[in-house]
């Protein structure tokens, strides 16, 4: 396509540069040092849950929620007419306001339930807590830092940030890849339609690879720099003081700016009375989704963990602190990675091939891009299994049933369930698979996007729309940290 | 256990088949129409119920957003599955549907005999039917003589909305007679424009004298051609919008047109950049602006609010200059469709007087001359005010096979001009060369 120009890749790939250095060098430290607190105590859970809310809310209504909160402290207008490089650095800062909370939240949840026992000694011995995340970091996978870097890449390169904040387009840069994208294939759509969705599929798939394969290239000299630099750094006499100066200041400033943004919805909302009346409305609305989403996240969730757990019984495993290869990181980054303009139009196009009922396309099309992501998390779960539990089982012949029921559901339940729910929370505030059947099942992306930019929008829907998502992401992010923690120590 | 495993699958895409067949196989398969969730799809919303009385036949509506609409009709046409019968799209959609054989012209042998402009018996705005609903018969030869692909289900212009509490206020009146010596009158031209834009900007400090639409998707450029085509020499001198012809931009009165513009963002309210039309009619209702040029399909809701909350009353009328632009879209019937007898006999119906004449009480910018009768100007505020705009409606607003070019290209360099990075006469020629480079690159 003739508009990708170097400049757009330059930009592009800086911004997975600095995703990456910000997992590394901020979002994971951040999570082990946090998870040294791990407690069965209300103020981690709220932590947990304030922390996974800027994610679990959605792309669209996060970036519509930042869009206000700019907007309302006077800073919108700045953004706007601002320079290129004010712009960009706008659009990273923001994006990473949902990425990173949400990695602190995926490292902090693993390291919790993989360092128990190191956490225990570290307690028993004195150790603080950069001397426990000296230790940990070294039990840290690089495969987490990988995932973790492609989620942060992910938040940011393909963000609707720039949509919302200052709508960029090439008069108003910087654009994001799915921007470029869909003007390329409006402009080419009036000569040659058929040829320009196909050029829209195949450069976003391209390009998905590109980008998976610089963030892979990336995440691997990060996490290398994790640990061989970061962490030590951190554990020096010198620079602690100065690392919790800046874990402190990073974790706080984090939940203020959720808690700003959620509490300038309400007060949007909550502007004349009747508007709140109407979130209860809104979530009813939304009721068909959630069943569908619930019904995706559960299915999904618990096939992930017990074909994790077959695979394990079947084949040793080679306990690794390096790399571990697998093919689910490598499809799963690499979904994460395809620009949302593409994969709009290929679900498009496996949506009208599917003969089925719309629930059902919509669940199966789901659980096909969700399946990738959860088979990688029960992946790192089921590394953490002691090997000599699944030499027990294979030197007593027990049924397959047992031990998926035994060692998956029953000993992982907490898992299972917070993974259903981040699952569920996923597709019911997804705006691109949802998008293609929200004519018949409403979805949430879809009708703020359609709030704010469409013919008959008006901002009242927008805000009792984000709210009503807002109100389902945090409640569902609470119940998710509170069975987070029901095995941790109170 | 992995037979039984294939022997489930067979088993679920058997009954899946089956019920598919049933569904396909049912007599007066319901009509699917595909269509953007705008004022104009409501109003034809409200007749599926009538029509299913009259004729038999169920109509059901799928609302979507600009961008779904797209892409669901774009999927749909390319794997010819035949899923909307009829596609209510805008203008500038034709030239690819037509390009591909995505739509059935009207004098198809598959269309109905009875579906042709004389048969339907209601007097057309002309140049608005040819605007929406015309492209050439032989697709990639301009000199082959236009064929008609549809009917137009709305007709839209841009028109003059302004606050006439102000208007009609004394006080008003008589610091604008003091100022400028004459009259405060609703403008009837450029001059006149800037010079009432200039008055309320200065008048009250929590007022503008207008507000401009400047966001990226044919926002700018919509507003932008008005002023291209008024003051300036416009884009080209065809006829109407979907005809292919050479753009010229780089000239001296685009480049006064452009200046004038720029001029008046001086007065203008909200952040340029980013306003489109919803944002616009928010500034409007929110009092902060005392003049917009405003798209017509935009009006209905406006009136609707400002008639539930009453805070301030709403003046319409026609742009300034002579010259008011036209746009809208058509019914399109799917080429692939299995139903396109019922789909035809849906767009007959429609198109008659009477119910014309009901649609636009609800909202609907009718391309029906005929329906403007003299009861529907008294009781539809606006409805004068549509029906002068369309009927000395002309081209304005490109609508060929590189109208997105077009519209993206002057987008970006009148923003670039408008922030002060480069002059009007750099961003006509960039724009221009933009144009000429991507068109010739695309065909």
């Amino acid at each position: 396509m003739d508009s990708i120009t170097n400049e757009h890749f330059a930009l592009w790939l800086l911004l997975i540069f600095l995703s990456c250095l910000f997992v590394s060098a901020l979002a994971v430290p951040v999570g082990i040092f946090l998870s040294f607190y791990a407690r069965r105590h209300f103020l981690y859970q709220l932590l947990l849950a304030v922390l996974l809310v800027p994610f679990a809310v959605g792309p669209d209504i996060w970036a519509f929620s930042m869009e206000r909160l700019l907007f309302n402290i006077g800073l919108k207008g700045y953004v706007i007419h601002s320079n290129e490089y004010e712009r960009a650095a706008a659009w990273f800062l923001l994006s990473q306001l949902r990425g990173v909370p949400f990695i602190v939240f995926i490292v902090m949840t693993m390291m919790q339930q993989r360092s128990a026992a190191l956490r225990a000694y570290c307690r028993a011995n004195a150790i603080d807590a950069f001397g426990y995340l000296r230790l940990a970091g070294n039990e840290l996978p690089f495969l987490l830092v990988i995932v973790c870097a492609f989620f942060g890449a992910a938040a940011t390169l393909d963000s609707a940030m720039p949509l919302y904040v200052y709508r960029s387009n090439p008069g108003t840069p910087p654009d994001s890849v799915s921007a470029v994208l869909i003007r390329d294939f409006e402009e080419a759509y009036g000569a040659a339609s058929s040829k320009a969705a196909k050029d829209l599929i195949a450069t976003g798939l391209a390009l998905g690879a590109y980008f998976s394969l610089a963030c892979l290239a990336l995440s691997l000299a990060g996490a290398a720099l994790l640990r061989k630099v970061i962490i030590r750094l951190a554990t020096y006499r010198a620079c602690k003081k100065a690392a919790k100066t800046i874990f402190v200041t990073v974790t706080i400033t984090y939940i203020l700016i959720t808690i700003a943004a959620i509490g300038n919805i309400i007060h949007e909302a909550a502007y004349s009375f009747y508007k709140m009346s109407r979130i209860a409305v809104e979530l009813k609305r939304y009721a068909p989704i959630l069943l569908i989403s619930t019904s995706v996240g559960f299915c999904v969730s618990i096939l992930a963990v017990s074909y994790s757990i077959l695979i394990r019984h079947q084949r040793a495993l080679i306990r690794s602190r390096g790399i571990i290869f697998s093919p689910e990181l490598a499809i799963a980054g690499y979904l994460l990675l395809v620009p949302t303009a593409s994969l709009s139009y290929l679900v498009g196009d496996a949506a009208i091939v599917l003969p089925t009922h719309t629930w059902i396309s919509l669940g199966i099309t789901q659980s096909l891009f969700l399946v990738p992501s959860a088979l990688l998390f029960s992946k790192i779960l089921v590394s953490s299994i002691p090997e000599h539990r699944f030499q027990w089982f294979r030197s007593n012949n027990l049924s397959r049933g047992f031990i998926i029921f035994t060692e998956g559901i029953k000993a992982n339940y907490t898992f299972i369930l917070s993974m259903a729910t981040i699952c569920a929370v996923q597709v019911a505030t997804d705006g691109v698979i949802t998008d293609w059947f929200s004519s018949e099942i409403p979805a949430i992306a879809t009708e703020i996007k359609s709030a704010v930019f469409g013919r008959t929008g008006s901002m009242d829907t927008a805000v009792n729309v984000s709210l009503a998502a807002f109100t389902l992401a945090l409640t569902s992010s609470i119940v998710l940290s509170r069975s987070l923690c029901n095995r941790l120590p109170p | 256990m992995k037979w039984k495993v294939a022997l489930a699958a067979l088993t679920v895409m058997l009954v899946f088949f089956i019920y598919q067949t049933i569904q396909e196989g049912k007599p007066n398969k319901p009509l699917l129409i595909l269509g953007e969730d705008s004022s104009n799809l409501s109003a034809y919303r409200t007749l599926a119920e009538e029509f299913k009385l009259k004729y038999g036949i169920e109509v059901t509506f799928e609302a979507a957003t600009f961008e779904q609409l797209e892409k669901r009709a774009d999927t749909d046409f390319r794997r010819e599955s035949g899923r909307y019968d009829i596609v209510l799209n805008y203008n500038f959609s034709l030239a690819p549907y037509v390009r591909s054989n995505y739509v059935l012209p009207l004098s198809s042998d598959r269309a109905p005999k009875a579906i042709t402009t004389d048969s339907v018996g209601v007097e057309f705005f002309d140049n608005a039917l040819r605007e929406t609903s015309f492209y050439y018969g032989s697709a990639n030869d301009p000199k082959t003589a236009p064929k008609q692909f549809g009917f137009p289900f709305a007709a839209n212009t841009m028109m003059l909305v302004y606050r006439a509490d102000l208007f009609e206020s004394d006080d008003v009146k008589r610091e604008f007679l003091r100022r400028n010596g004459r009259e405060l009158e609703v403008p009837r031209d450029w001059n006149e424009y800037i010079q009432v834009a200039e008055f309320f900007s200065s008048y009250d400090k929590n007022l503008h004298g207008v507000v401009m639409q400047g966001a990226p998707g044919g926002w700018l450029y919509y507003e932008f051609a008005n002023y291209l085509f008024s003051i300036g020499s416009g884009t080209s001198n065809k006829k109407y919008g979907w005809e292919e012809s050479p753009i010229h931009l780089a000239t001296d009165k685009n480049e006064q047109a452009l200046t004038y513009a720029k001029m008046l963002l001086r007065y203008n309210a909200g952040d340029f950049y980013t306003v489109d039309a919803v944002q616009q009619r928010k500034i409007m209702l929110d009092g902060k602006a005392a003049m917009a040029i405003m798209w017509s399909d935009y009006i209905p809701d406006l009136v609707k609010v400002s008639n539930q909350e009453r805070k301030y009353q709403f003046g319409y009328s026609t742009i300034p200059g002579g010259k008011s632009g036209l746009a809208g879209g058509a019914f399109y019937i799917n080429a692939k469709s299995s139903n396109v007898n019922a789909a035809s006999q849906f767009i007959l119906y429609v198109m008659s007087n009477k119910v014309q004449e009901r649609l636009i009480h609800l909202g609907l910018c009718s391309p029906v001359r005929s329906a403007y009768t003299s009861d529907v100007r008294e009781k539809v505020p606006y409805a004068g005010a549509l029906y002068e705009s369309l009927d000395r409606g002309t081209f304005m607003f490109e609508a060929g096979t590189n109208s997105a070019i077009v519209s993206n290209s002057i987008t970006t360099f009148v923003q670039k001009y408008m922030r002060g990075e480069i002059g009007a006469r750099d961003a006509l020629q960039l724009a221009e060369d933009e144009i000429l480079r991507k068109t010739s690159a695309t065909n």
